[in-house]
């Protein structure tokens, strides 16, 4: 059930009226019902991986709670990611057609993260398995994401929240903000990605511009999603760690990759990153390498090393294929470069006196833009091949001329001026947010007077202009099918 | 040298731009990353003769130079 359909909301909304009309005690069995039959209408398979990954994942915490035993944790991170590899990667390989289970890869993740945090003390392990199958199971997580720790999530659903008036607010505000930039813009702006896919003699001006709306769309789409199900979540009292902030705002590829995607990059720091750079043999590496290249440089080569396998591993968590490869070496390369080269980029603003702020500021935003729209041209296409032939012509001379029939190719002009106008609110809201203006914390605390009748302008026009069409229930959500 | 002079040393190896001594919040306001973490455990292994478990590096463990000396006293068993 895509959170994009009317039946979603009325099973939300049933789910909600349903929480809030049980005993405190109870109400966190409403969420295990809703959960199990929302899996249960993403196929029996689903329902019966999810729950054989949170058995694993109950009785296998117990043990470690019982017994510190690195074999066993090894043993059952094998079985539990070890399944979820060959479900995704054994077809891409022999051709076989095997039906993946819903968000797969999010929920191995986070049960994956579970057995660590139990082994390493940071996380009791539940007695009751309805509660460890919640934590995995919760089904506005399995509709959209994130990847939370147990410290994170599970003590929160096991509560029992009462209805809390400011956060159910907030919660529909957020959740209506989703639905904004999903239907409203990103999908939308799905036709560019056609338009670019399609190929053909596309000018250099019109290619970067579509690369550009894709990045703006993925952002848009993943993002949007995630404020539906964190609003549908704080509208029952709970909190899910937040996956975006603001990336396209970034200094650096490291900042962007703090905020996209945040609690992906916190599994891969908390749970490969930092125990590969400082095991024993991290650290040896280190100081072999410091007797080659210096205390600063020697150092940092585990980290740099760890980071390019990391970001191979976060490619290949998207998609089994050469893109994916190609996407997650060139982000590790440029992560590693920078690291790397850190002492040479400080003496050379030294030397050349460079301000730290004023206009360094816009050039480190644009150069980020720049390093983070080249793997673009290999998150949306059919493969290396054709990313880099994207590549090509964009760089071809650029000419403008068919500009008007170029641009009304892809949609007409009132569909541009809506995508336009609807990007241009987004990135009004995330500046005054940068400026640390919360926006919707505001609009929730204003008179019922000015709350009401802008939530209820944001329903119409996400009514009216959202994308839909007969039996349509929008582009299907970018990242579900990870 | 105190174990706190030491410490600074250690830190100042490692990022000469940050004022480790007066910054209460390194880790959440963001003035120290993940990569400068790894760093830092590698810097206090060697000044100190500790290995530092992935189970520690935590941002309140690292978060000012008292919660990391204080890490540091714990690995020492003082």
């Amino acid at each position: 059930m895509s959170i994009l359909t009317v039946e979603f909301l009325a099973f939300a909304a049933c789910t909600l009226l349903l929480y809030y009309l049980m005993p405190l005690k109870v109400r966190w069995l409403v969420l295990v019902c809703a959960s199990a039959v929302f899996v249960c209408l993403s196929g029996w398979y689903s329902a019966a991986h999810l729950t054989a990954v949170a058995l694993v994942m109950w009785g296998g915490g117990l043990l470690l709670q019982k017994k510190k035993s690195r074999l066993l944790l090894a043993f059952l991170l094998v079985l539990d990611l070890g399944a979820m590899v060959f479900l995704k990667y054994y077809p891409a390989f022999s051709g076989a057609d095997l039906i993946l289970p819903l968000r797969l890869s999010y929920f191995t993740f986070q049960s994956a993260g579970y057995l660590i945090d139990v082994y390493r003390g940071k996380a009791e392990a539940r007695k009751n398995p309805l509660e460890a199958w919640l934590f995995i199971g919760y089904f506005p997580q399995l509709a959209q994401g994130p990847i939370s720790t147990w410290k994170e999530l599970g003590p929160q659903l096991r509560t029992g929240h009462r209805l809390d008036p400011d956060s159910f607010v907030s919660g529909f505000q957020q959740l209506l903000w989703g639905y904004f930039k999903k239907l409203v813009i990103a999908d939308r702006l799905a036709s560019v990605t056609t338009a670019l896919l399609k190929g053909g003699d596309l000018p250099g001006w019109f290619v970067l511009g579509g690369v550009i709306l894709y990045a703006i769309r993925l952002y848009l789409d993943f993002s949007g999603g995630m404020d539906v199900v964190r609003g549908f979540s704080r509208m029952a009292g709970i909190e899910l760690p937040e996956n975006f902030r603001r990336p396209f705002f970034s200094q650096s590829v490291a900042e962007y990759w703090r905020r996209w995607h945040i609690t992906l990059g916190a599994w891969f720091r908390s749970y490969l990153l930092y125990p590969l750079t400082t095991s024993k043999a991290g650290i040896g590496l280190g100081k072999a390498a410091s007797k080659a290249f210096g205390k600063k440089t020697g150092r940092m080569v585990p980290s740099a090393l760890a980071t390019m396998l990391v970001f191979l591993l976060i490619g290949i968590w998207h998609t089994a294929n050469w893109n994916a490869v190609v996407f997650g070496t060139y982000f590790g390369i440029v992560m590693a470069a920078s690291m790397l080269l850190d002492p040479v980029w400080k003496s050379m603003r030294n030397t050349l006196n460079l301000p730290k702020d004023g206009w360094m500021k816009p050039f480190r935003l644009v150069r980020t833009w720049i390093l983070t729209l080249i793997a673009q041209y290999f998150a949306f296409t059919a493969g290396p091949g054709q990313g880099l032939s994207l590549m090509a012509q964009t760089v071809q001379p650029w000419s403008f001329a068919g500009f008007a029939e170029q641009m009304t190719g892809v949609m007409e002009l009132t569909e541009w001026i809506i995508a336009a106008a609807g990007c241009v609110i987004v990135l009004v809201v995330d500046i005054l947010c940068e400026k640390k203006i919360d926006v919707c914390g505001g609009l929730a605390k204003t008179h019922f007077w000015i709350r009401w009748p802008v939530l209820l302008a944001l329903i119409l026009v996400i009514v009216v202009f959202g994308v839909y069409g007969s039996g349509y229930d929008g582009a299907a959500f970018l990242y579900t099918q990870f | 040298m105190t174990d706190m002079e030491k410490l600074l040393a250690a830190l100042a190896e490692v990022r000469d731009d940050v004022d480790f001594a007066d910054e209460g919040a390194l880790v959440d306001d963001g003035l120290i990353d993940s990569f400068d973490l790894t760093q830092i455990i590698a810097a206090l292994d060697e000044a100190f003769d500790i290995h530092i478990i992935t189970g520690d590096i935590e941002p309140e463990n690292f978060n000012n130079v008292q919660s990391m000396l204080e890490l540091v006293h714990r690995y020492q068993g003082k």
